[in-house]
């Protein structure tokens, strides 16, 4: 199974030239000849292949049903089969409107990580796999891959149908090589193996399902380390408890990471904002379907960690083909990311996002997330201030047995000598 | 702790009654008449709320206590500081409250307001706590 495809283009030949010439232990499972299908081992990889793919859902070759009477919105663009002027609900603006082969086009130049057999071993583990446990870091991985893409290349960078001159090329070829499977923090800052040790830090071992808000930190923590050059114009911020405080992400854009490449304060960092959501308890909560499907007119990316949103339709790190998915099926967790260029398109970005987080028709107020201006310094010295004294406080003054009186009369519990449990005591904040 | 465990996994609403339930909010109110709203124009001081692990949750840890009387003025930013607080929660580790399957992300909002819409018919106002779901494959 080779790490990267997806793209299918003369660069992604180029690339697989480069991994062969890597060292042994970096072996191409899938990259057999025909000639050696009946080499021993080769045909146990095969044979381990075509399991994992049966296995993990790997290679869905069935052409995929869209409606071809709604759009399809992949990342910020909308597609349809029929109509190439699309009036968008929120918005009085004609929004361009392109069509399906625009949409393969743009589908195919996706980069695609998925899972890998036979890379080098993950930290201290015995593990050289991350079949069946690492979706989570794949879809991050896929996540940042196209942020990278939209910050060096552009968003109508495209693997086929356009000329790309060799800058481009190099970028390209850089954005893949940061995602190899290899413990090497300078030329894959973004590798399992560099994302399994970041995630130690946090308690996480090699072989751990990974929650799609762990991932973001994870991610957070492996660019604030990278060094490569082309790594230096672009950072990452993860939301806290659904809110990006925007002095926060200024900060970040305007500091500079490293002081030994072109340290000028003033100048405007790129950003990607990944924004770890919880959207219900069970299942996708019905009233973020609107929020959800973001009648997105700007462009920034919109993916879940999870689950790659195409409107209607997801990818999984299994898939080759973009699969339809109903939304009730949908997680609650994810992660949603945005790419910003620049201040401006930050700015525009926290302004147009406000108005389609909120799910209509609710009467209470319940955002997918939020933007404010800076944390309230003082709540968390006083919260913890608060909540300690006035549990000495509900001791002190025995608020607690007269709780007990009230309750007794209807509780189960007769006894008024021993001490009533834990939770049946109020905290008075 | 393992009592409590056992405990817990019922949750309040199940636990009790309903006119239990209703009796408690009622007896609270006449011990405690200037922390607790008496009416909807009365000039309101504390809510009751009721904060539980989701019950599939299993990466957070057990809040020892789970019922709270809240100030009115309380921002939820500062009610999810407190929870996290109580629960020895970094500031990187996922935690959400949802309250009748929304998320909480408003975090500017104060707990009247949140009481105001979600409050039950008992006269609790009940909110689950959950990590993100760990996803494989």
């Amino acid at each position: 199974m080779a790490a990267f495809s997806g793209a299918r283009s003369p660069n992604f030949s180029l690339f697989r030239t480069n991994l062969r010439q890597k060292p042994k232990d970096n072996k191409e499972g899938s990259d057999s000849d025909e000639d050696d299908l009946f080499d021993g081992e080769k045909l146990k990889t095969r044979l381990m292949s075509m399991w994992n793919n049966m296995r993990h859902g790997f290679v869905v070759p069935f052409k995929t049903n869209f409606n071809e009477d709604s759009p399809i919105w992949l990342l910020g663009r909308c597609y349809h089969a029929r109509n190439h002027e699309f009036s968008s609900i929120h918005s009085s603006k004609k929004c361009q409107v392109l069509n399906m082969d625009e949409f393969q086009r743009d589908f195919y130049s996706l980069i695609w990580l998925t899972y890998r057999r036979e890379i080098p071993h993950l930290g201290d583990s015995m593990l050289t796999t991350d079949c069946g446990w690492g979706c989570m870091l794949r879809s991050g991985q896929m996540m940042v891959a196209t942020g990278l893409v939209y910050h060096l290349l552009k968003r109508d960078w495209r693997t086929t149908g356009r000329c790309h001159n060799r800058q481009q090329e190099h970028f390209y070829r850089t954005i893949l090589k940061f995602f190899g499977d290899l413990e090497d923090e300078e030329r894959c800052p973004f590798s399992l193996h560099r994302l399994v040790s970041i995630g130690k830090q946090t308690g996480k071992q090699a072989g751990d399902w990974y929650g799609p808000a762990s991932v973001a930190h994870i991610f957070r923590l492996a660019m604030a380390g990278g060094s490569h050059p082309l790594l230096h114009g672009v950072n990452i911020y993860v939301a806290q408890d659904c809110t990006v405080y925007t002095d926060e992400v200024e900060r970040l854009c305007t500091t500079c990471r490293t002081h030994n490449w072109n340290c000028s304060g003033s100048k405007w960092h790129s950003v990607i904002i990944l924004v770890p959501v919880r959207l219900g308890g069970e299942a996708l909560n019905p009233i973020y379907v609107p929020c959800v499907k973001m009648k997105k007119w700007f462009a920034w990316i919109l993916i879940t960690a999870n689950h790659q949103w195409t409107c209607h339709g997801k990818i999984f790190p299994q898939s080759l083909q973009p699969r339809t998915m109903a939304f009730k099926k949908m997680d609650p967790s994810c992660t949603i990311g945005f790419y910003c260029d620049s201040k401006a398109d930050f700015e525009v970005f926290c302004r147009q996002t406000s108005e389609v987080l909120r799910p209509p028709m609710q009467r209470g107020d319940y955002p997918m997330f939020i933007f404010a201006s800076h944390r309230k310094p003082l709540a968390p010295d006083n919260a913890v201030r608060t909540a300690s004294l006035s549990e000495s406080l509900l001791d002190s003054t025995r608020l607690e047995p007269e709780i007990d009186d009230v309750t007794q009369g209807t509780s189960h519990r007769v006894s008024t000598v021993s001490p009533s449990p834990p939770q049946e005591e109020y905290v008075v904040l | 702790m393992m009592e409590n465990e056992a405990k817990s996994s019922k949750p309040f609403k199940q636990r009790k009654s309903f006119v239990s339930r209703r009796d408690e909010v009622a007896g609270i109110r006449a011990k405690f008449p200037s922390k607790i709203p008496v009416s909807e124009t009365s000039n309101l001081i504390s809510y009751l709320v009721i904060v539980e692990r989701y019950h599939k949750e299993k990466d957070l840890p057990l809040l020892d206590k789970t019922k709270f009387l809240v100030p009115q003025e309380l921002t939820m930013s500062q009610f999810v500081t407190i929870i996290r607080n109580r629960m020895s929660l970094s500031s990187t580790q996922a935690f959400y409250l949802i309250v009748n399957n929304k998320s909480l992300a408003s975090m500017s909002m104060t707990m009247a307001e949140v009481y105001k819409e979600e409050k039950d018919e008992d006269g609790f106002l009940y909110m689950v706590y959950a990590s993100q779901e760990m996803f494989g494959l």
